[in-house]
């Protein structure tokens, strides 16, 4: 929502003017972490910076140290954070409730009256960031001395809603010479049409296939065979054209600015399977979780069992990332199980051959696999499990 | 050393954009959009303008604009007529009447050539919505105006819209088009002051009425969405699967409450009790003197008289008639004597109070029957008919007093 409102439009179009018009790198950047600040006090309230600040010192500092025990110990404490903010509620709902309601009430009050209303603003994001920051340093790289810099490491407007999550080794080089380089009609120009793109996915299609949803899925159990896999379709679609949207306008802001971001969508729904699915999917957050947790977890090093169990958990995680509710982790548990049986199915004894010819021989039907497998998903993201089951078994009629 | 980037897709590319080309089609592009709705602002594209009926209205998910309504006024409206626009509710919007039998239709034929009947009312609506708006910000291109709006009684009229109808306000206040009313004002500030959570989407309105004064996108898209095609949605069921049909092409869904086929949705027994305790509860306004009359509160009467006396500013007050909407007589037999002594003191005591503070106001509905109401406020042909007939000589005697046929 925040991409597309008025106040963003006239900040974005004073802060990228006055960015360009600034001569030398030291007022341009100085220029750029107020605008972003003031972006950040905007959106997220007092509130919502507080804890973001104090994890931002914390980062910086630990990282500053080079010291492996001190980057863990703030990478354990970000972590916390997120943990705290996002998902206290959540765990004490599903850990300690079941043994003692009474604890579990009492714990839950606690956590609000010292929590704000709603967790910061781009909390998960900041704590990705921050972590591949901290572990990255820990391993030898070079730590950012400049706070300025690390502020706009940390809370580059176009990326802090919804990312991409951006790596430092990049970012930094991009930043540096779009404050160094001449005002670029080319950056400007594609900048624009990017972000235009992102306007009009969001805005002429994901908008109104929300409006389509919300109106047919109550009805669902109504709707004939075709009328429901459309709304899958539309689920489906929506849920691309909203987020593939909100990354180009973050790309295309950055652009204009002379800043590269990585990509986050690559054609996922043209995928031939759902290794391929996830190369292609949110694929800046894909290659945190692959550097950060299913690599240090043992990744694929010792064998396939393990290898599908590092993948299990590092969904799990992904899935429990987009929200505080168990048909996250279910949707992430069900992906990290396609993506173990698609590493495995070919090791089945006759069988597993025999799929992978065809499949080999006809791509179409690795793709209309995957995708079945990736649209079904969505069912699980978007509603509460009972209710996903109820609507998958009606697009097959049982 | 510095960590490995990972493999991150290429960007994508846009090789094919000629970036001086592109910016300078942008520039003529948007310029020329913006002179396009620039144009269509000034343009009437309701042609036989009866009422924004709720597919063309925000319950349809149209937003018609301040200046899409001071068109229609403009097209309508001749210099050398007495503009008469209404405003308020559902009620004088016609809900249970057809759009070629509504009042306000009626209202016109009653009052003749001299005047021009133009109906701005929005189902919950209020008296500042809407119609008032268009009317305040054409004062001075139409000085002869009178307004007309309704509410219930004893209740009070914030001076700056309400609910979903405000963005016509805002339009308007931010817009600099409407008179300075220091009390206006303070409701403002104090609303503001008293909802923080109001204070970013308010922000946002006035930023958004500010790109529009000069680009004039929301003229260029309700002129698209009335004449092309449809861009968004109506939300209305039986229209959702057919939502790119242009709105000029929907029609008015009002029906005649007179049909024998609405009678019996007329008192529905389902709404008995929500109709009786909304009747009944005027009386926590009230409390009983011991010769058995019902007297307002005090602090009732300084609310009410405070309200109305701020809902516009001073001298656009002997222009505005105010209609306190009366009840079915079916819900009202339902009462006891006392209770409907009661009701008919709210519509005295509500009536007097906007006369006290300057304004021509009356009720109506007393005398009606059941079947010209189409539930307990809504009026059908008949009772729409009635209150044209009660209404028309009310317009013309404050016409005759305002000078409006010197």
């Amino acid at each position: 929502m925040i991409f597309t409102t008025y106040w963003f439009l006239l900040f974005a179009i004073a802060a990228m003017t006055v960015f360009r018009l600034l001569p030398g790198p030291v007022l341009r950047q100085g220029w750029l972490a107020v605008a972003c600040a003031v972006f950040h006090w905007h959106f997220a309230g007092p509130a919502g910076v507080k804890p973001i600040i104090v994890l931002m010192i914390l980062t910086f500092l630990a990282g500053l140290t080079r010291r492996g025990w001190v980057c863990v110990l703030a990478m354990i404490a970000s972590v916390a954070a997120l943990c705290f903010y996002k998902y206290s509620l959540f765990l004490i709902g599903s850990a300690v409730a079941p043994f003692s309601a009474a604890l579990a009430a009492a714990l839950a009050r606690l956590a609000k009256s010292v929590m704000p209303g709603a967790p910061p603003l781009g909390v998960s994001f900041f704590v990705f960031e921050f972590v591949h920051y901290l572990f990255e340093v820990r391993r030898g790289g070079e730590p950012i001395r400049n706070p300025v810099k690390f502020l706009l490491f940390a809370i580059f407007f176009p990326s802090l809603v919804a990312g991409p999550i951006k790596r430092y080794a990049q970012f930094l080089p991009s930043l540096g010479e779009a404050a160094r380089s001449p005002f670029s009609s080319a950056d400007l120009a594609e900048g624009l049409a990017r972000a235009g793109l992102g306007f009009a996915k969001k805005v002429l299609i994901a908008d109104q296939l929300t409006a389509y949803i919300d109106y047919f899925q109550p009805h669902f159990d109504e709707q004939g065979f075709l009328g429901q896999w459309i709304i899958l379709a539309a689920i489906a679609f929506r849920i691309l054209m909203d987020f593939s949207g909100y990354s180009d306008i973050a790309i295309g802001c950055a652009r204009i600015l002379g800043i590269r971001l990585p990509e986050n969508f690559n054609w996922p729904y043209a995928a031939r399977d759902l290794q391929d699915f996830w190369i292609r999917w949110h694929i800046s957050l894909s290659l945190w979780i692959r550097d950060y947790v299913y690599i240090p977890l043992g990744g694929g090093r010792q064998g396939w069992p393990r290898r599908s169990l590092n993948a299990l958990v590092a969904f799990a995680l992904c899935g429990l990332w987009h929200g505080p509710a168990r048909h996250f982790v279910l949707w992430g548990v069900y992906h990290g199980c396609g993506l173990g049986l698609c590493a495995t199915y070919a090791r089945i004894p006759q069988l597993g051959r025999v799929v992978e010819q065809v499949i080999r021989r006809d791509p179409v039907i690795g793709w209309a696999v995957t995708q079945l497998f990736a649209w079904l998903g969505w069912l699980l993201f978007f509603y509460p499990t009972a209710e996903a089951w109820h609507m998958a078994r009606q697009l097959f009629g049982l | 050393m510095n960590p490995p980037t990972p493999h991150f897709p290429p960007p994508a590319r846009y090789g094919w954009i000629r970036p001086r080309w592109f910016l300078i089609g942008l520039a003529v592009g948007l310029g020329s959009l913006a002179w396009s709705g620039w144009k269509i602002s000034r343009t009437d594209y309701h042609p036989g303008f009866t009422r924004f009926h709720s597919l063309i209205s925000p319950e349809g998910n149209y937003y018609p604009t301040l200046d899409e309504m001071c068109a229609i006024v403009r097209a309508k409206c001749r210099p050398d007529q007495i503009l008469v626009i209404v405003g308020g509710n559902s009620i004088l919007l016609g809900v249970w009447q057809r759009g070629e039998d509504i009042w306000s239709k009626r209202l016109q034929e009653l009052l003749g050539d001299r005047f021009c009947v133009i109906n701005f009312a929005f189902r919950g609506g209020s008296p500042t919505d809407g119609g008032a708006v268009v009317a305040e910000a054409l004062r001075r291109e139409f000085p002869r105006q009178i307004l007309i709006i309704n509410e219930a009684p004893v209740t009070n009229v914030e001076s700056f819209g309400h609910g979903p109808y405000r963005y016509i306000f805002w339009q308007a206040y931010f817009g600099g088009k409407l008179m300075d009313a220091a009390p206006r004002e303070k409701q403002v500030r104090e609303y503001l002051r008293d909802n923080p959570d109001q204070r970013l989407p308010v922000l946002e309105t006035r930023i958004s009425i500010w790109f529009d004064s000069a680009l004039h996108y929301h003229d260029f898209w309700n002129w698209i969405t009335f004449k092309y095609f449809g861009t968004v949605p109506s939300y209305r069921e039986e229209y959702f699967p057919h939502f790119l049909r242009p709105r000029r092409v929907y029609p008015d869904p009002e029906v005649d409450g007179t049909d024998p086929v609405y009678l019996e949705h007329h008192y529905p027994v389902s709404a008995l009790d929500a109709e009786m305790r909304i009747m009944r509860g005027l009386s926590a306004f009230y409390h009983r003197e011991a010769d058995g009359r019902w007297v307002l509160s005090e602090r009732s009467t300084s609310d009410l008289a405070m309200y109305s006396n701020e809902a516009f500013p001073a001298p656009l007050k002997r222009r505005t008639l105010v209609l306190i909407s009366g009840n079915s007589p079916y819900y009202r037999r339902l009462l006891t004597e006392g209770e409907r002594a009661m009701v008919r003191q709210t519509f005295v005591d509500t009536v007097g109070i906007w006369r006290r503070v300057g304004y021509p106001a009356m009720d109506y509905g007393w005398d009606y029957n059941a079947d010209d109401f189409g539930d307990r406020t809504h009026l059908t042909k008949l009772g729409g008919w009635k209150l044209a007939a009660q209404v028309a000589p009310e317009v013309s005697a404050l016409a005759e007093r305002l000078g409006y046929f010197r």
